[in-house]
């Protein structure tokens, strides 16, 4: 026998004692009870512990209801009042798992009825191709739902999905634009804001849907009534470039955007270059009176007609006497304005057109914008035509724009469609001094106020509409058609303190018995102007005012003369 | 003894409470998981509310709803006056109009003296509103017009003014 070590002669008395001595007994069974009971809590501390990792780490649902609510819903697009304008709808999507799919005749034939879009023979070729999903139906009503379930179909599963919906229908169509299946835009601010929009957050637009309302069902009226091929309009806040409205008609219902045809989708208001014809006029003035070649005062022969290369600039109606510079814009004279633009010289124009914005793409916050179309050799002869609106394609929003910085503060603000939050600053560029378009929108509102101005149909009395109409010959592909107008009216508003500016166009009017068969701006959109400015003054919070008041026409530059009267006494 | 028991004692409360906190935790998911499946759900159902409430307060058809089912028109710009532009006259009936429990003073329906209607050259059937306390009478409407609108029929009496006006 091998003599043991101390350590293990000492385990060996634990566990197998010589001799049961009792009070040695004893104290071993406690030893044993306290070993076992500390192995037995070691024990259970271990599965404790693993239970409490276990349940931390039980985050991950197993429920399958969860998992489509990951994605993220994409943001709305609000009017500037918070009005709704794309939302999101919950629908249900119906699709398959071919390869779960047993008799492929037989799902085709119970399907086939309940699917629209499909024909028992094409679900057929969906259901035997080689993926695992196939998208059967959208929009599925919870009846459909029901019906499908019932015939029990293996492989056929139901997901929820999100349908991108522009609750006012036709509103604002052009500017919202649309998306494709999957939820990526594709025009409008859907495609342009498509990165905030997707990535959940709201776009807030500069648009007022009542006033977009507003300007889309008088600008329809005006088409209806002189049978025009189409039509549009922008109204522009000229303190902070905001558009207010932008309307293009014939307009579609984005809902159904695959049922519209190419015409109703072109955005006129954005896309469209047009001849803005004698609209030019008021830019022209600005123009004149800011390179301070002389005053309202100077007059001009213009009598006869001009001829300069292949070009005769001819008047409407014919002066005997000399106009001045008022009356050359009150009046509309071509070649009165042709004879100032040759004073003003083609550089100083053309510098100042390029700072009006005219002769570039615009900043707007849309994919559909167009760059104008301006002459390649800009000389004398471009100049006097450029003058009176001819020889240079802008859009509407240049108009707008251009005509706010020459009526309303001298500051060319580029337009936009996104609301501006209060306090926040623009960027402002001075083109033409206060004085400059002080004087300017006076004239303006001779336009429309005097009785030989072209646009008395405007008059909306107490809110101080200042205009000036154009019509401009179609320019179709080999020169001009004498037939085929393009009217055009732009508008400042109130004079006297310059809020708003609304520029509208109405495409190929059809003159009218009423209107002595003339498809004038003073007679096609001068009306429209006037409905819509006495529509939209309460929701603009505009107050009207007494035209009489001395302090009213203390804010009018009225030192002018029209015939032999001078512009103080004028009747209103 | 005394350590066995305590041990086992012990040993029996860890794993009652072991048990019940895991319990709770399942119960909890459960709530959580319940309420957040209840959120979207409501979420869904506003912005379906939403998309319902643009779709039926779209101008063309309140327009539509309007000329059908009211008798109202446009406000015309002659009926929109400044604040600034009500007098503010005491008309001398008022001054011995006897001002009753309800604050409203009761005028003979014929009043002797004739209402001038100077002040609103462009309001027809123009009213006159005497300014007693510091706040005008009456038919002034929301702040946003801050605006009065003056209806063209007679004026309506009684006219509700103040008690310590009508002393001045």
């Amino acid at each position: 026998m091998t003599p043991l070590s101390p350590m293990m002669r000492r385990l060996k008395r634990l566990f197998l004692p010589p001799r049961p001595d009792p009070a040695q007994s004893r104290h071993i069974a406690e030893m044993r009870l306290i070993v076992s009971g500390f192995v037995a809590l070691a024990v259970f501390a271990v599965i404790a512990g693993r239970v409490v990792v276990l349940s931390a780490q039980d985050t991950a649902p197993s429920n399958d209801y969860k998992s489509n609510v990951t994605a993220v819903e994409r943001g709305k697009i609000l009017d500037r009042k918070g009005r709704l304008l794309a939302t999101n709808l919950p629908i249900t999507v119906m699709h398959a798992d071919p390869s779960e799919i047993m008799d492929v005749n037989d799902a085709a034939k119970k399907l086939a009825p309940f699917i629209a879009r499909h024909n028992e023979a094409s679900l057929k070729r969906l259901l035997m191709k080689k993926t695992r999903y196939v998208e059967l139906d959208r929009k599925v009503t919870p009846a459909r739902h029901a019906q499908i379930l019932q015939l029990g179909i293996p492989g056929v599963y139901f997901a929820e999905g999100h349908l991108r919906a522009y609750p006012r229908g036709n509103a604002a169509a052009h500017v919202l634009g649309h998306v494709d299946p999957d939820n990526n835009g594709l025009a409008g601010i859907e495609k342009a804001m498509n990165a905030e929009l997707a990535s959940g957050a709201n776009v807030t637009l500069s648009i007022d849907a009542g006033v977009q309302n507003i300007m889309a069902t008088e600008i329809a009226r005006q088409i209806e009534e002189y049978e025009a091929l189409g039509g549009a309009g922008v109204m522009l806040d000229v303190n902070t470039g905001e558009l207010l409205a932008m309307v293009s008609l014939p307009d579609y219902n984005p809902n159904h955007y695959g049922a519209a045809d190419d015409n109703a989708k072109f955005n006129r208001a954005s896309k469209g270059v047009y001849e803005m014809g004698s609209t030019f006029k008021v830019l022209n003035t600005a123009i004149f009176l800011e390179a301070g070649l002389s005053t309202s005062q100077k007059q001009y022969e213009v009598a006869k007609p001009i001829r300069i290369s292949r070009f005769t600039i001819n008047d409407y109606h014919v002066y005997q006497r000399p106009l001045n510079v008022a009356e050359i814009l009150i009046y509309s004279s071509n070649i009165g304005s042709a004879r100032m633009a040759d004073d003003i010289g083609a550089e100083l124009q053309r510098t100042y057109m390029e700072r009006l914005g005219l002769l570039d793409r615009l900043p707007l916050e849309l994919p559909e914008t167009a760059r104008p179309l301006v002459p390649s050799r800009w000389k004398r002869v471009e100049a006097m035509t450029v003058s009176y609106g001819h020889g240079i394609s802008i859009t509407l929003p240049h108009l707008a724009s251009a005509v706010s910085t020459a009526s309303a503060n001298g500051l060319w603000i580029p337009p936009t469609l996104i609301k501006k939050m209060p306090g926040e600053q623009s960027v402002r560029t001075r083109v033409f001094s206060d004085e400059t378009a002080r004087s300017v929108r006076s004239m303006m509102r001779f336009v429309v106020s005097h009785e030989d101005g072209t646009a008395n149909y405007a008059e909306a009395p107490g809110y101080m509409v200042g205009g000036k109409t154009g019509t401009a010959e179609k320019n179709i592909v080999g020169g001009y058609d004498k037939k085929v107008n393009l009217t055009t009216f732009v508008a400042t508003f109130p004079v006297h303190d310059p809020r708003y500016v609304i520029a509208i166009i109405i495409d190929a009017p059809k003159g009218q018995k009423k209107s002595g068969y003339r498809t004038t701006g003073g007679w096609v959109v001068a009306p429209a102007v006037k409905r819509i400015v006495e529509r939209a003054a309460p929701v603009l919070k505009l107050h009207p005012v007494d035209e009489k008041l001395p302090e009213i026409r203390h804010l009018l530059d009225l030192d002018f003369k029209i015939g032999n009267e001078e512009a103080t006494n004028v009747s209103y | 003894m005394k350590m066995t028991l305590i041990s086992a004692l012990a040993l029996g409360v860890l794993g009652t409470t072991l048990y019940q906190v895991k319990t709770g935790i399942d119960e909890r998911q459960d709530r959580l998981q319940q309420l957040e499946a209840e959120i979207s759900a409501t979420k869904r159902d506003i912005a379906v509310l939403e998309a319902e409430w643009a779709y039926l307060s779209r101008p063309e058809r309140v327009s539509e709803l309007s000329s059908r089912l009211l008798n109202m028109q446009p406000i015309g710009q002659d009926r929109i006056l400044p604040l600034d532009a009500i007098p503010m006259r005491l008309i001398p009936e008022f001054k011995d109009a006897e001002i009753e429990d309800d604050g409203i003073a009761r005028v003979s329906s014929n009043p002797k003296t004739d209402l001038p209607n100077t002040a609103l050259p462009n309001a027809p059937g123009a009213l006159s509103v005497q300014k007693i306390s510091t706040e005008p009478v009456m038919f002034v409407t929301g702040e946003e017009l801050s605006s009065i609108i003056v209806p063209s029929a007679k004026p309506v009496r009684p006219i509700k003014i103040s008690k310590t006006g009508a002393q001045q």
